[in-house]
């Protein structure tokens, strides 16, 4: 029989695709207590994957991985999926492992656990305080499953529930050769007939696998199948897929896709009726091919640098479908960025560029799942060509690639309703960039005044959909310096960004960052150098200017017009507090006092070696409900030893303790550098302050300390 | 327990009438309904044309979550029709169906959209689940009921061209999507109970536990009903259902009740004994006959349930429990002279339960409670007497001083059988075949009695979650 409350764990669909997210939260911990949070996957080849993250609960016992941060483990931070995107086999299994679910009629199986502490190995022998499986599903039940060998093609249909007409994708993947079903699966899940084809057995190319007449029929098997719209169809591609999809829509003459989209591929091809390696490239391989630390194999060089010579190059300039490329700018094993840049220019030449979109993302690498599939910087591979088994290194880093595949499946998604679910009225025929532009862009920022504490936010609407803009925030500080950030983002199928929740893919941040544009701010180029923006007239507000630009631009932004602008208020100080200039006993400061009669707790804040009079950081405290006495102890620069003299502080302390709206007991210290150096001397040797300063306060004067190392 | 809380809620829902199954009276031709595509040359049936989608999220939801269901892609003002089927494990077909107005972005959204004719009316996200009836022309007196929990009921949405009825007309489909609702979440363990003489089943959620638990009591329909077990674990609880007459493995006649109090004590300890519960953690749920024995249970010595739901049920019972007395008939035969009969000659036994017609021996010493109860009672009740029972349990607490301890949770428009959320209700439903053919009327109105069923779902978990967690 037992006394004690139960832990619980919910986890919220448990039953759901895997691009689904969900809500993992524990209750019924006791206050404050560290626990780890653990995900366990039994894989279809036997080895056990994991990924788990520390967690403290909070004062009512709860920990909800949506909300609180991890403090350790496979994946720091605030992290909602943490616990799949940084799964990793098991320590001590077998070395180049990767995840991929063969069988995708059943689900992948996960189990959540949450244990007692922050432990960091042998989950699978200790007993967890509560656990929960959960369902990862590929396929949505309803969707049909077609297994094709039909005029030779090999491969899998999977048609979504309904009579449709459908959407068609020719769906392949990479070098890696073999049926994989997981995708396509998961995009008829999502309303399009998708054929996962198999081009060439695991480890069995051989040149004449890749006859252009194969793929053409397979595209139109889809292309025909009464359940498809005959000219809806688009191709999708990876790695060596997406170097099939590029040839395919610039050469070939009795197939038209749609659109494509290409994931981390190239056109690096030499044009024919059958892709062919250009025999420079065999030979270049031998030479071109690196080994990291690790004796991981970088493939990359071998296509660099890109050749200039048009024959060696699949002509993108005969393109006549919308191609979206997305790549990872940590590509290890095809220079996928590089490509883009290339293609981009032959495009232009050709003057098709109004074709192509890209998307390149930060710190990721060449493998870009769909959401939430761990991260595999470097598995076992067999090279197609030699048979050789090697590791691969594929690059990215685990956090931003994660970052990137969820955002890249929303856009994907974005532009595969745009291209492939929309009709084909002339309007549609205008290059979308150019469509829709009578109707101006609307920027909203929600709050418009708020503290600098709070958070806002930013979304841009009535954008062309999948069109490239830059989100810009520009101040003008009281030194006469022009401060300013700016994220690249592509605005999604409803014309929409929202900076919350979108990824900026350049910029002065990147990632999916809500207050990129404030945190991440400098001064313009040409500014002066080693400038500070601090603000010293806390009675009005930094005014920021968050303004929207067409097109992804790095600087002149204040030379441009830009779409859409709105003027935020950033403010120290909220509305009612009391701001009172203290020259009394020779102690020279500003008190802030919270509105309202109080007695409020009060605090004495010092600032560092700087010197002066800061009043920011107490017209913020006292917004937050603390009388806060901001106090000079020396000129700027000039400080003497006589200046810091014991008394000073104790009579400065002493004001704020006998104000008439400060609780005498609850009065605490708070410093940063020099100041937190003089904290921690007053408290621990004057008598008259060790006496009033409440115990707790330590940790306030703790916290600085740590600021002040850093 | 000073700050235990006294409810007496009084749910007002959506008016009568809406709960009266609607026949579309409107047909509107072909020709005219669909007279506004032709400005944007958008037709239904061409290559050039839209491709209507529908989308559900969660596709695969546990029975009680809501969901959301949406129609893309289709011309702007256009009459559609959306069209649940669904086949129940007896091979019945179910179905309900709606009617809407698509908007000028040619969406259709039921979290956001009204309903203008079919199964139900007006904005309603649920509509469709609990609107749910068996096919015209197909068996009469059904009761939707999942008898295999391990498997999902697979609801197949369809949308149609028009405002139509789709019993009636072959309609084209323009889109279709498949939903799961599951009883089980994933990882809960289905256990057979034959031990000591108890005949059940233990759901139990995953992980280690030790969970609060709730022992689940259904009606004289007898049999071994799991749904509502299923999920409680699927929700955190383990869950024991009880069988207790009509079953094969309990002693004596089926159509009986052979067990006696030490049979619901044992199980009861059973439960509590159980290394993966909480031993001082267990609550009782009983529903109409099993409301007389969770009250029954709950007043013995050594049994000390933490809470008590009981939904429209008695506090005492016209013949004695048979293990126990041995003399009087353990079945619903004795209470015959108190069966009343409505035009159609379907049988309620609502008079039955009137306090004043039970044997005074088998009334519950209900002042004998001493943990909080709930008491949730469906005001258009046709089978039991609740209003009246729920009366004598407040009156029986408020007199003894333990008003504090009780809940009450009224429902106008609901009838007798409020389970799960989502479920459709059975106004009729076949009692028996033998001797003679008989329909029991169990009360409720459509719309009302969904309502009534998603408020007390939630109140019955939150009711939990203060009193087991």
């Amino acid at each position: 029989m037992s006394q004690t409350i139960p832990t619980s764990l919910s986890v919220v669909p448990t039953r759901a695709l895997v691009d689904e997210a969900f809500k993992v939260v524990v209750q019924n911990l006791p206050p404050a207590s560290p626990v780890t949070l653990h995900a366990l996957l039994y894989s279809e080849d036997k080895d056990y994957w994991e990924a788990y993250g520390h967690y403290v609960s909070d004062h009512r016992g709860t920990v909800s991985v949506a909300e609180d941060m991890s403090l350790g483990g496979t994946y720091t931070g605030k992290e909602a999926m943490g616990l799949l995107w940084s799964m990793r086999p098991e320590p001590g299994s077998r070395t180049g492992l990767r995840l991929r679910k063969r069988e995708v009629t059943s689900p992948m199986l996960v189990h959540i656990n949450v244990y007692s502490g922050h432990i960091t190995e042998g989950f699978r022998k200790q007993s967890p305080l509560a656990s929960v499986l959960t369902e990862r599903w590929f396929m949505a039940p309803g969707v049909q499953r077609i297994e094709i060998k039909e005029k030779g093609v090999r491969g899998t249909f999977f048609i979504p529930p309904g009579p449709g007409p459908f959407p068609g994708l020719l769906d392949m993947w990479g070098g890696g050769g073999g049926l994989l079903e997981y995708r396509s699966a998961l995009l008829a899940s999502r309303g399009y007939a998708s054929l996962a084809l198999e081009y060439f057995s695991p480890g069995e190319l051989r040149s004449e696998d890749l006859q252009i007449q194969y793929f053409e029929t397979a595209f139109n098997i889809i292309k025909d199948h009464p359940q498809v719209i005959p000219d809806s169809v688009g191709i999708f591609g990876l790695s060596l897929g997406t170097v099939l999809a590029i040839y395919l829509a610039a050469v070939s003459t009795k197939i038209t896709p749609r659109c494509c989209v290409c994931i981390s591929g190239h056109h690096l091809y030499p044009a024919g009726t059958a892709l062919k390696e250009n025999p420079k490239t065999e030979k270049k391989r031998l030479v071109a091919v690196r080994y990291d630390e690790n004796n991981y194999q970088i493939s990359r060089d071998v296509r660099l640098p890109i050749p200039t010579d048009l024959s060696e190059k699949v002509d993108v300039r005969k393109i006549k479908c919308h191609m979206l490329l997305v790549n990872g700018d940590d590509d290890q094993n095809v220079p996928a960025v590089e490509a883009a840049e290339d293609i981009a220019q032959m495009m232009r030449s050709g003057g098709n560029l109004h074709l192509l979109t890209t998307l390149t993302y930060p710190n990721t690498g060449h493998l870009i799942e769909p959401p939430y599939s761990p991260h595999f910087r470097a598995t076992n591979f067999i090279i197609p060509t030699t048979k050789e088994k090697v590791i691969n290194l594929w690059g990215g880093q685990t956090k931003p690639h994660a970052d990137a595949q969820e955002d890249s499946w929303r856009k994907i998604f974005a532009y595969l309703h745009h291209h492939l679910y929309s009709s084909t009225t002339p309007k549609a025929k205008i290059p979308y960039h150019k469509a829709n532009m009578s109707i101006p862009p609307i920027l909203s920022v929600v709050p418009t005044r708020a503290l600098v504490d709070e958070t806002f936010k930013v979304v841009v609407q009535n954008l062309p959909p999948a069109s490239p803009v830059t989100l810009h925030a520009l101040l003008y500080s009281e030194d006469k310096d022009y401060w300013e950030a700016y994220g690249h983002y592509v605005s999604d199928h409803r014309g929409t960004v929202s900076v919350a929740e979108d990824m900026s893919l350049g910029g002065t941040y990147t990632g999916k960052e809500a207050m990129g544009l404030l945190w991440s701010m400098r001064p313009e180029p040409g500014s002066r150098t080693g400038l500070r923006l601090r603000k010293r007239e806390v009675t009005s507000p930094m005014l920021v200017h968050i303004s929207v630009y067409s097109g992804h631009i790095t600087e002149g932004f204040r030379k441009q017009s830009p779409l859409a602008s709105v003027l935020t208020e950033r403010w120290y100080m909220a509305p009612g507090v009391q701001r009172i200039e203290i020259k009394e006993k020779g102690v020279r400061g500003t008190f802030f006092i919270p509105p309202g009669p109080g007695p409020f707790p009060g605090l004495l804040d010092m600032w560092g070696g700087g010197g002066g009079l800061l009043e920011y950081r107490s017209a913020l405290l006292a917004s937050h409900g603390y009388a806060s006495l901001a106090l000079e102890y020396f000129s700027p620069g000039e400080l003497e030893s006589s200046d810091l003299q014991m008394q000073y502080f104790e009579t400065a302390f002493n004001i704020i303790k006998d104000h008439p709206q400060v609780i005498p007991d609850k009065v605490g210290i708070l410093g940063l550098s020099l100041g937190t150096i003089l904290a921690f001397y007053l408290a621990a040797e004057s008598t008259n302050i060790k006496a009033s300063i409440r115990y707790n306060m330590w940790a306030l004067v703790h916290l600085n300390l740590l600021t002040c190392h850093r | 327990m000073i700050t235990m809380f006294r409810v007496h809620a009084v749910v007002t829902t959506i008016q009568q009438n809406a709960a009266i199954r609607m026949v579309p009276c409107i047909r509107i031709p072909r020709n005219v309904a669909c007279c506004h595509r032709a400005v944007g040359g958008i037709r239904w049936r061409s290559s050039y044309r839209l491709a209507p989608i529908l989308t559900a999220s969660p596709v695969r939801a546990l029975i009680d979550e809501k969901i959301s269901i949406k129609g893309s892609f289709l011309p702007p003002h256009c009459a559609v029709t959306l069209c649940a089927r669904m086949h129940c494990e007896d091979g019945d077909l179910w179905e309900s169906f709606a009617h809407f107005n698509t908007k000028a972005d040619g969406t259709v959204h039921l979290t956001r959209d009204d309903s203008v004719g079919g199964s139900y009316l007006g904005c309603d996200p649920m509509g469709l689940f609990w609107g749910l009836q068996p096919a015209p022309g197909k068996r009469e007196g059904l009761r939707l009921r999942k008898k295999s929990v391990e498997t999902p009921y697979v609801v197949r949405m369809s949308l149609l061209e028009g405002h139509v009825s789709p019993s009636e007309d072959q309609s084209t489909e323009l889109a279709a999507l498949t939903t799961e609702r599951w009883y089980m979440a994933p990882g809960v363990k289905r256990i057979e109970i034959r031990q000591n003489g108890v005949v059940g089943t233990l759901f139990l959620p995953p992980g280690p536990g030790p969970f609060p638990a709730m022992l689940d009591l259904w009606g004289m329909g007898g049999g071994l009903v799991e749904y509502r077990s299923a999920l409680f674990a699927s929700r955190g609880y383990a869950s024991l259902c009880l069988a207790y007459i009509g079953h094969q493995d309990l002693p004596g006649p089926q159509h009986q009740v052979n067990v006696g109090d030490s049979y619901f004590k044992t199980a009861f300890q059973l439960l509590q004994d159980h290394h993966q519960v909480c031993a001082n953690r267990v609550g009782i749920i009983g529903l109409s006959f099993g409301v007389y024995l969770t009250l029954r249970l709950a007043t013995l010595t050594c049994v000390q349930p933490s809470c008590l739901i009981c939904i429209n049920g008695p506090v005492g019972n016209s013949f004695k429990l048979q293990a126990d007395s041995g003399s009087r008939i353990g079945n619903l035969a004795g209470s015959q002279p108190y069966w009343t009969y409505d035009d159609q000659g379907n049988v309620s036994f609502k008079i039955v339960s009137l306090p004043e017609n039970m044997n005074p021996e088998c009334k519950v010493k209900v002042e004998d409670v001493a943990c909080p109860l709930m008491y949730i009672e469906g005001m258009d009740d046709l089978n039991s007497s609740s209003k009246e029972n729920a009366d004598l349990i407040e009156e029986t607490l408020n007199t003894v001083g333990k008003s504090h301890l009780f809940t009450r949770l009224s429902y106008p428009g609901a009838g007798h059988l409020i389970e799960p959320p989502y479920a459709p209700n059975a106004r009729v439903s076949l009692w028996r075949v033998k001797p003679n053919k008989l329909f029991v009327q169990w009360g409720g109105h459509h719309a009302p009695h969904a309502a009534a069923q998603e408020d007390s779902w939630k109140k019955i978990l939150d009711f939990m979650e203060s009193h087991l967690r």
